[in-house]
């Protein structure tokens, strides 16, 4: 059986550097059982090992995103003096943290109650299905403690040869440019170019109708001369372009394209490609945040409650569900917000409900009978299934669109608010399209603008010109051009961005470097002029 | 327990936070905004920029989706952080920003760096010697407590060689075989003995003498509380103690305490010279010249009485030589441009060498219109004049 126990690794300690604490051995002998119970539930993980941290560790393993053998960078520290401060002050605490490895991580926090950290266990067990089974899970490489150990002793190195301010510098600007990536690249399988000896030119031919041999008398008509005529122009174009080096599609992969493309320093290359795998590698849990999310806390709420796991290690079968009850409300809580968690777990229960119910398919689409609607039950149960199905194939924008519907949104209450301009935000409407196109446009592209490279050698005067995919919402300016000057550090040359201002006017942004570390605010007629175009 | 990782990073972030607090304090000073803000209990607050990685975001987000049971209308929230700076840029700059406590010795030191503020100086010859204890001596009586037990014994050492007492063996119980012993006798002993040094001396006074007719109004008011507050932090940083006297006048001058100082308006007509009269009487009982060193910051908007500016000057030529201040600095705020001002006819003193290098004179022009960053500039440009800066920093900055 691949799912074993492993209790207490060191790999935290010697070169990791963080102190593990033992398992309080009431716990370790527990968990067994709560795997036990996972695997009842029908969940299928990688192996666990669990680890009991101090809060002071556990924030500096949450500082490090979770694997601390990171890279040095003083953003670590950051985050670290914030949960520090926040724990302090007693804003939050971290209950639980999980990677994305094989083995699996778990750790818990030790100051938390034996029920707490059962729960933590079970809940974290959820997420280890899922980074298994989903389906964007699956290029993501099963030993990134390696690799990222990898990464930060590379990146130590070229510390000690080029200088710390050196790197660190280099860093910071490739950071401010790691959400420029696409997601879709984790699919592409990627080699090595291959050098070029010679050139070699490749045939194109023109595009002609399949005609079966029999019907060759046919050939004139169905590919008549004037449409090869036309093949044979578009492949000249196509050729010619090449030949110049014009760009033919908007990139939306702007940091690899940086990374493959642009003149960088060997030591820049090998940082950037490091960060862009690292960047790759935590863009699915940005993707399937609320999924994730949602799966577990609908794992640890079957488990717990249905399974009874609150009676684990407590004096009665059913002591602790109270207990239980108030931390997971505390969890699902908010009052207005728009709770990721929440949002997760009830589509996931509504599925189950429905599937259950036999609430599917078209004959239930076309029943206009409200009264039939509500009784509508066929005993089916097939909810645990599909949520398991649901679990595998899906991320949070094709997990709303598919499964926020009319009733799940009136049933929930959500609503649409707009913010007014004395600051109030005032409830708009209730309707179900309205809010389910708006939280589908916050969760395409992790919520972030959609920017392309539509031509690194824009005029033929190397600029590199990105254009921002308009959708009626501004850009953070001052942001813009912090991340602008970033790229024009990079690719060392100028850099335009399309973009438009709050009444849908053009705008550019302009940063030209060398020098002039300004970012231009410009209008499209002085764009025209400052770059000498006619003014037609 | 070995160090841990993250120990490195987090110096390496409260570096990036220090350069961050450099930078402000940089920014601060050179618009001078800093004049405005005195610090308290020591310490002074200013605001830096959230530190963060930028990326491409989204702006403003006016619009988004909640759950809860509401109808529509409902008003769910409200964001305060817009409040009074509505739309403004340099409103939502500041909400961004967060407050950072810094040490005012730090302050004056960065001060130092970037205005080029020189330190000031004592009177060359007429310091009056301060006196202080030092244990440097060594006397042969003294009490037992401050004995010098190495001196003494080398002492005894020296005497019993040149007897010969030193070859004598003793049996000690503990030791088997007999040693040599050093035996202090009374007329050995050395005791500490204390000296009085004298150091020169650092007693400053300053005086702050103002114009209290009633074209002095609250903004120039304000511009004369804000100088006085940096000049006396400034002026504390070089003497240990610092003595300071208010005078305030109109046809005739009268001592105040600070309070006052700043609070008294509407009086009469103007006499500056009565304000000269008045100081110049301190020197000779109170505060004479030889032991103290003396700045006197007059602050006027130059309306006098016309006949009363030559006495002003004759009064600073006899009364208020380089011997006897260090500093007689006068500052003119003026909201329009006046003939016959106090300062036109110092000046002129000035340039015909009637009047010593210890009189520096400044403007800090002063009108309804100006904003308050050229408020704040002037005042900064008037405090490194009349402190004797050279060269042009901010400006070379700019």
């Amino acid at each position: 059986m691949s799912e074993r126990f492993m209790h207490g690794s060191p790999i935290l300690l010697g070169s990791a550097t963080t102190p593990g604490v033992r398992i309080p051995p009431e716990l370790a002998k527990l968990i067994p059982d709560i795997l036990q119970s996972c695997r009842d539930f029908g969940l299928d993980f990688y192996p666990t090992i669990v680890q009991m941290l101090t809060h002071d560790e556990i924030s500096e393993v949450a500082a490090y995103g979770g694997f601390p053998v990171r890279y040095p960078h003083w953003k670590w520290g950051m985050e670290y003096e914030e949960l520090q401060r926040g724990y302090m002050y007693g804003m939050h605490k971290i209950y639980e943290m999980v990677l994305n490895t094989n083995p699996c991580y778990i750790y818990c926090l030790n100051s938390n109650t034996l029920l707490d950290n059962v729960t933590v266990i079970a809940h974290a067990t959820g997420h280890n299905h899922f980074f298994k089974n989903n389906i964007y899970f699956s290029h993501t490489s099963d030993n990134m403690m390696n690799e990222l150990a990898n990464h930060g002793s590379r990146i130590r190195r070229y510390m000690s040869r080029w200088g710390k301010e050196k790197v660190t510098e280099f860093i910071d600007n490739v950071l401010r440019i790691e959400t420029l990536i696409d997601n879709a690249k984790a699919w592409e399988t990627r080699q090595a170019k291959d050098p070029v000896f010679r050139d070699i030119r490749r045939y194109r031919h023109p595009r002609r109708l399949p005609i079966t041999k029999e019907r060759t008398y046919m050939d004139n008509w169905i590919n008549p001369s004037n449409y090869i005529q036309r093949e044979h122009d578009r492949i000249e174009k196509i050729e010619k372009a090449e030949d110049l080096g014009i760009f033919t599609n908007p990139e939306k992969d702007i940091f690899g394209w940086i990374k493959e493309n642009c003149n960088l320093k060997t030591w820049q290359a090998d940082i950037m490609s490091m960060l862009y795998d690292e960047a790759l590698y935590f863009s699915p849990q940005g993707l399937t945040k609320t999924a994730n999310e949602g799966f577990a806390s609908y794992c640890d709420y079957h488990i717990m409650a249905k399974q009874g796991l609150v009676g684990l290690g407590q004096e009665g079968h059913d002591h602790g569900i109270v207990e239980y009850s108030i931390h997971k409300m505390g969890v699902l809580g908010g009052k207005y917000s728009m709770n990721p968690y929440k949002l997760g777990f009830n589509l996931l229960c509504d599925i189950e409900e429905r599937w259950d119910k036999g609430q599917f398919g078209s004959e239930w689409e076309n029943c206009d009978n409200m009264r039939e609607r509500e009784n509508w039950d066929q005993k089916l149960g097939l909810g645990k299934e599909k949520v398991f199905e649901v679990v595998k194939f899906y991320d949070d924008v094709n997990l709303i669109n598919e499964f926020f519907t009319q009733e799940f949104c009136d049933k929930y209450e959500f609503f649409d608010w707009q913010k007014q301009e004395n600051g109030e935000y005032v409830v708009v409407s209730k309707d179900a399209k309205q809010i389910k196109r708006k939280l589908i446009t916050k969760y395409t592209n992790r919520g972030l603008p959609d920017i392309r490279l539509a031509d690194p050698n824009h005029l033929g005067r190397g600029i590199m010109l990105l254009e921002h995919q308009w959708e009626g919402r501004t850009l953070y300016k001052p942001y813009l051009q912090e991340t602008l000057k970033s790229l024009n550090f990079i690719v060392n040359k100028p850099v335009l961005i399309a973009s438009k201002n709050k009444n849908e006017e053009e705008v550019i942004y302009y940063c030209e470097g060398f020098g002039d570390n300004e970012v231009h605010e410009l209008s499209r007629q002085q764009y025209r002029k400052e770059f000498g175009l006619s003014s037609s | 327990m070995c160090p841990r990782r993250i120990e490195e990073d987090h110096k390496s972030f409260r570096d990036v936070v220090g350069g961050k607090i450099r930078k402000a304090l940089k920014k601060w000073i050179k618009t001078g905004n800093i004049f405005k803000n005195r610090g308290k209990n020591g310490k002074l607050s200013i605001p830096i920029q959230r530190i963060d990685i930028p990326h491409i975001v989204y702006g403003d987000n006016p619009s988004g989706v909640g759950r809860g049971n509401v109808k529509p209308g409902d008003v769910v929230g409200k964001d305060d952080s817009q409040g009074q700076g509505q739309g403004n840029q340099a409103g939502q700059d500041e909400a961004e920003a967060i407050m950072i406590n810094l040490d005012m010795e730090e302050v004056l030191k960065f001060m130092q760096e970037e205005l080029a503020l020189p330190n000031l100086k004592t009177k060359d010859d007429e310091c009056i010697d301060e006196i202080k204890i030092k244990y440097n001596n060594i006397s042969l009586v003294g009490p037992e407590s401050l004995r010098h037990t190495r001196r003494t014994m080398l002492q005894a050492l020296k005497r019993m060689c040149s007897t010969g007492e030193i070859n004598t063996l003793h049996k000690i119980p503990g030791f088997k075989d007999p040693v040599k012993l050093i035996t202090p006798i009374n007329s050995d002993k050395r005791y500490r003995q204390f000296k009085e040094v004298k150091f020169p001396s650092s007693n400053a006074l300053i005086i702050y003498a103002r114009d209290g007719s009633a074209s002095m109004e609250q903004n120039k008011c304000d511009v004369v509380s804000d100088m006085a507050w940096w000049i006396d932090v400034w002026i504390r940083r070089f003497y240990k103690r610092v003595e300071r006297m208010f005078v305030w006048h109109d046809v005739s001058a009268a001592e105040v305490s600070e309070d006052k100082f700043y609070k008294y308006r509407y009086g009469g007509g103007t006499t500056c010279s009565s304000a000269l009269k008045l100081i110049s009487k301190q020197f000779e009982n109170r505060f004479p010249p030889n032991k103290w060193n003396i700045f006197v910051f007059y602050f006027t908007d130059g309306e006098n009485w016309a006949n009363d500016n030559e006495l002003f000057v004759k009064l600073l030529k006899d009364e208020f030589g380089e011997k006897i201040v260090n500093l007689f600095a006068i500052t003119q705020i003026y909201a329009y441009d006046h003939k016959n001002s106090v300062m036109e006819a110092v000046d002129q003193a000035i340039v015909d060498n009637v009047l010593g290098d210890n009189v520096k004179t400044t403007e800090v022009p002063l009108s309804a219109a100006s904003s308050d960053e050229a408020r704040n500039k002037a005042i900064l440009r008037s405090i490194r004049e009349i402190l004797g800066a050279k060269g042009s920093v901010l400006e070379d900055a700019e």
